[in-house]
């Protein structure tokens, strides 16, 4: 149950429209890119399956749940990565996850928790501050954070923006091998280098899909780069 | 309950993480009472008032008074750091977590509250090795009083933060709201001093719900309740804190804005 669908969602900010009768269906498990440039309303719609924000008109629904009638046990399969920060910096980066498992009721944390910090190369600096982790390290906890909870849904916002090309493909690799786990990801970007072959990739303009099917389906770099309009936003690095 | 306990360790831990705001706090409070206190002891002269049976000193008179400040202030930073966490990103972990926004409202709410009564601690036993006292039972007495008064004003601070959306407007509205409702209530001067000199500002002040918050901690110290401070003290929680709960709904204002 971990099928992500949006039936006819409007939104807007104000005057501005953003989504406007749109619809999504993400099935199953895998990884899926949510691809799309600057305004293509990619962030709007993380915030919308997050529950952040609620549609004008529309339904979003998460395994079969409307997000209305989600239960904090729906709530608690999904794992978030936002693109900001959302780390608390003072605290060390097992203070941190003691924090989430908190808000998320996780009691018995400790030994995943032990085990996710180990799979993503944090365990050293478990006793540090999240203040003195660099970014790529960052970045690293709050995924790690985000599957504490061993949700089956993980949603990530551009997690890799802002850090060089080798340790954005180390992220990639990780959360791909999540996704093999079993794990349904989505992973929204504007990058197309952190898309594998076989990944689904939604393709996203003016709040419309313009495209669907896998990486290799759409032509790969090339072939979705000469779909774009605003294909000078869409990098290959 | 488990998340409640994490957002009130994280600010506990945070606030002590920030000496420099826990020195801050104090500051303030005690500047007023060994300064001011001393200085305006001569000028203002206090006749004997309900909740005193005696004649008292100045600074003995200023004390719930401070103690609001704190409580007043410490809503105000509390609600910053609502804005700030915002403003960066950090809000959406609890905005995504599975509890509902009522409950993650409430659970800052009494996390800032409980920063609040440590201060207001800390500021009376400095108050009393300074010789500046009240009964014992009077501490024991004014401790709900003084967590109900820090609910009602983070409460005002959370609503207030609804309407922020840039942290760098918060300063501005906060010299709207702290200053006029410290100076404009009974913490440094009784009632019935302000309406012999400016009944318009008297009525101002009755209506101040900071003034009932201070005459709240004031009659408690005192081992005494006035229903009405207490009556006031409710209804406003109860209103700042609805207004809160209205402007943070995901279709509103506060978050519509912000995460545009």
């Amino acid at each position: 149950m971990t099928d992500i669908i949006l039936e006819n969602v409007d939104f807007s900010y104000g005057k501005k429209t953003v989504l406007k009768d749109f619809s999504l269906s993400i099935q199953g498990d895998g990884f899926t890119a949510l691809l799309g440039a600057n305004g293509a309303g990619k962030s709007t719609t993380f915030n919308l399956i997050s529950g952040i924000l609620t549609p004008d008109s529309g339904k979003v629904m998460i395994g079969g749940v409307d997000a209305h009638d989600r239960t904090q046990r729906h709530t608690a399969n999904m794992g978030f990565v936002f693109q900001e920060n959302t780390l608390d910096l003072e605290l060390s980066v097992q203070q941190n996850m003691r924090y989430f498992a908190g808000l998320y009721g996780l009691k018995n944390y400790q030994e995943r928790s032990e085990a996710l910090l180990k799979e993503f190369g944090l365990w050293a600096q478990r006793a540090d501050k999240a203040a003195s982790l660099n970014g790529g390290h960052r970045r690293r906890l709050e995924i790690v954070r985000a599957m504490l909870p061993n949700p089956e849904i993980l949603i990530l916002d551009e997690p890799t923006s802002g850090l060089d090309p080798t340790i954005r493909q180390e992220i990639s690799n990780q959360v791909h091998a999540l996704a093999k786990q079993g794990v349904n990801v989505v992973w929204i970007t504007h990058l197309l280098d952190e898309i594998e072959e076989h990944d689904q990739v939604i393709l996203l303009e003016k709040g419309q899909i313009k495209e669907q099917g896998t990486f290799a389906e759409l032509g790969g770099a090339q072939g979705i780069k000469s779909k774009f309009v605003a294909k000078e936003e869409l990098l290959q690095l | 309950m488990s998340a409640m306990r994490a957002i009130i360790w994280r600010e506990l831990l945070r606030f002590l993480h920030q000496r420099e705001r826990f020195v801050a706090a104090l500051v303030r409070p005690l500047v007023w009472l060994l300064i001011f206190g001393a200085g305006f002891r001569a000028a203002l002269g206090l006749a004997i008032y309900p909740p005193y049976d005696t004649y008292i000193r100045y600074e003995t008179y200023i004390v719930p008074g401070l103690c609001g400040i704190i409580v007043l202030f410490n809503g105000m930073q509390s609600a910053l750091s609502i804005v700030y966490d915002r403003e960066m990103g950090s809000m959406k972990l609890l905005l995504v977590a599975p509890i509902s926004r009522q409950w993650m409202l409430f659970s800052k709410l009494i996390a800032s509250a409980s920063v609040g009564l440590l201060q207001v601690w800390t500021f009376l036993l400095i108050a009393y090795l300074f010789g500046i006292r009240v009964e014992p039972m009077g501490y024991l007495l004014a401790t709900p009083a003084i967590f109900l008064t820090a609910l009602m004003l983070g409460a005002l601070g959370l609503a207030i933060s609804t309407l922020i959306t840039k942290l760098q407007n918060f300063a501005g509205v906060m010299n709207f709201v702290i200053f006029p409702m410290f100076f404009a209530s009974t913490a440094l001067y009784p009632l019935w001093r302000i309406q012999e000199n400016a009944p318009w500002l008297a009525k101002v002040v009755e209506f101040n719900p900071f003034t009932h918050g201070v005459e709240l901690i004031r009659f408690t110290l005192y081992g005494k309740l006035e229903w009405v401070n207490l009556v006031v003290v409710v209804a406003c929680l109860g209103v700042f804190f609805g207004l809160a709960i209205w402007g943070y709904q995901s279709k509103r204002g506060a978050l519509k804005r912000k995460f545009r």
